[in-house]
């Protein structure tokens, strides 16, 4: 087992999801794979879920983008080095993430921070996703995003 | 000709009054502290749900015509509102978005207070002896705050209607769905919109915009005869869905599961779809399975906030709560099909009428009050002119 190997899984999935190569994505992923974005309410004083999907809920997802109406920012995911704890039951990687987004004029903001908490699972000789967990702070995301973080 | 040269770009449309709208109401500074003074500081509020207000001394804080404000549940029970500021030098009183506080104290010289707004404690009061400034006359100043289907309301005028004369029948197709079970907030989240406020509401008026939406076109537009769909229009400028509207999830795949995921509403099928705007600038929508309330503050003639709330049933297992939290962030979450869609349409539109490329919006569409007739959208303006005695078309005073 590498953690070079497992880091890259982790960078591998967020360069996918840039360049909106949602295959590249799912393939990176375990069949029974699952997101989550959760994000705490100082408001109501609890976790909130704000996207939660199963590996078909997001192929679906993905299928029906281009028929969403966006604004065509380019968001850009950039990491920090993967924090990889392994123990016998599972691989446990955190990440911490600045979403960019680059509007059609070339001037970039931040979208979003947070951390990416994924398990990953070792199947044949390869690494894959079998859970992501994305806590968001930003909790104003402007218009919002069709794509998951 | 077909394109249209400069006068003509800029002659009134020639419609009815009330059937169009000049850019100019989106943009002008007066027009926005008329708004602000007419408006804000005279109909109700919507500021929060009773539910995230749920145990004595709980309180929430929020801004609104550009006060701090909180709405606190009493020692009595009862939830009353007043303006975030201590009465001795103007602190804040609270910081967080909301707690619970039986005693409230200052942080800055320790002036107390309780929960119906009285002050209790002055530190070293002697100073003030043979002065007014006696605890007796310093309390907080108290806001008008009333409940209505569970939803919390502030009025800054003492004068104005009571809150249930004020929504007279506009929420009655509602209040089976809002009342049969005791609700509860899930979700919540604030949006700094690059639009005015109306670019936003009229979003949740104008449902000719169905186009827009995949969604829409797909579960919503040929769900049902235009002709049997009926909206309605109820005084002081309210307006909605007249009687319940369906949607047919199974038309978009990854809704298509909605009706074995959760059970429905009280009053409602999953397929049904209900929703009103309460002038000026609150709204309510109902889709089967979850309830989305949604408000819009105004910042500055350019900006303003929305909050988005999602409600489900209090108590509820939690599987049927994930699955009513899908359904809700599936249209209306931030990585939801439909809110961030609106939100482009509000900017686009705001940024048209911002450098004045943009001159009328047509709101003339008349199907009867079926169908997507422009009918909210009309009544929301008469109002608007009502209060503001401006004619939204021409700008001229309305005598
Ligand atoms: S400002 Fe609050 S106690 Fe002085
Ligand atoms: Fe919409």
């Amino acid at each position: 087992m590498s953690n070079e190997e497992i880091r890259n899984i982790i960078l591998l999935s967020c360069n996918s999801l840039d360049d909106h190569d949602f295959e590249g994505f799912l393939n990176l992923c375990v069949k029974g794979f699952k997101y989550t974005i959760k994000v705490f309410s100082p408001e109501l004083l609890k976790d909130m879920v704000w996207l939660e999907h199963d590996y078909e809920g997001l192929k679906v997802l993905f299928e029906e983008l281009p028929d969403h109406l966006q604004r065509n920012e380019k968001i850009s995911r950039q990491l920090s080095y993967p924090l990889v704890e392994t123990s016998a039951k599972k691989i446990k990687v955190t990440t911490n993430f600045c979403v960019y987004k680059t509007d059609l004029d070339g001037k970039s903001s931040i979208f979003c921070i947070g951390n990416y908490i994924d398990n990953v699972c070792y199947i044949n000789n390869k690494y894959f996703l079998k859970e992501r967990v994305v806590h968001l702070e930003t909790r104003d995301l402007g218009i919002g995003l069709h794509v998951p973080i | 000709m077909t394109s249209r040269d400069k006068k003509l770009w800029q002659e009134m449309p020639s419609l009815p009054d009330f059937n169009y709208v000049s850019g100019e109401v989106y943009t002008q500074p007066e027009i926005f502290k008329k708004e602000q003074d007419k408006i804000f500081s005279k109909t109700w509020h919507f500021v929060c749900h009773e539910s995230e207000l749920s145990k004595l001394y709980d309180y929430r804080v929020y801004d609104y015509t550009g006060k701090s404000i909180f709405s606190i549940r009493g020692e009595d029970g009862i939830v009353r509102s007043f303006f975030n500021v201590c009465s001795h030098r103007g602190a804040k009183l609270f910081s967080m978005p909301s707690g619970n506080a039986k005693r409230i104290k200052c942080f800055y010289h320790h002036w107390m207070y309780n929960s119906k707004g009285a002050c209790t404690g002055i530190p070293r009061p002697s100073a003030y002896s043979d002065t007014e400034v006696k605890k007796e006359k310093m309390g907080l100043r108290e806001i008008r705050t009333e409940v209505y289907l569970g939803m919390i309301f502030i009025n800054l005028s003492d004068e104005s209607e009571n809150l249930h004369s004020y929504i007279g029948n506009a929420l009655d197709d509602l209040s089976e769905t809002m009342s049969m079970q005791p609700l509860e907030v899930f979700h919540y989240n604030k949006i700094l919109i690059h639009s005015n406020w109306k670019a936003w509401q009229e979003t949740n008026m104008d449902i000719y915009h169905e186009f827009m939406h995949v969604v829409l076109r797909k579960t919503q537009v040929n769900a049902m005869p235009m002709e049997d769909r009926k909206l309605s229009i109820f005084k002081n400028g309210h307006g909605g869905s007249g009687a319940s509207l369906k949607a047919s999830y199974t038309n978009y795949k990854g809704f298509a599961n909605r009706k074995d995921e959760v059970g429905p509403l009280p009053g409602m099928s999953v397929s049904d779809f209900k929703f009103m705007n309460i002038f000026p600038s609150l709204t309510i929508i109902a889709r089967g399975t979850a309830i989305r309330i949604d408000n819009v503050i105004p910042l500055t003639p350019h900006t303003a906030v929305i909050e988005m709330r999602g409600i489900g049933v209090m108590g509820e297992s939690d599987e049927d709560r994930r699955a009513r939290q899908k359904h809700h962030n599936q249209y209306w979450g931030p990585f939801g099909r439909n809110v961030p869609e609106d939100i482009i349409a509000a900017e686009s539109c705001a940024e048209s009428y911002r450098g004045s490329a943009g001159k009328y919006q047509i709101i003339s569409r008349d199907e009867d009050g079926t169908g997507q007739d422009d009918i909210i959208l009309r009544s929301f303006y008469s109002e608007w002119a009502l209060h503001l005695g401006i004619n939204p078309g021409s700008l001229k005073e309305i005598k």
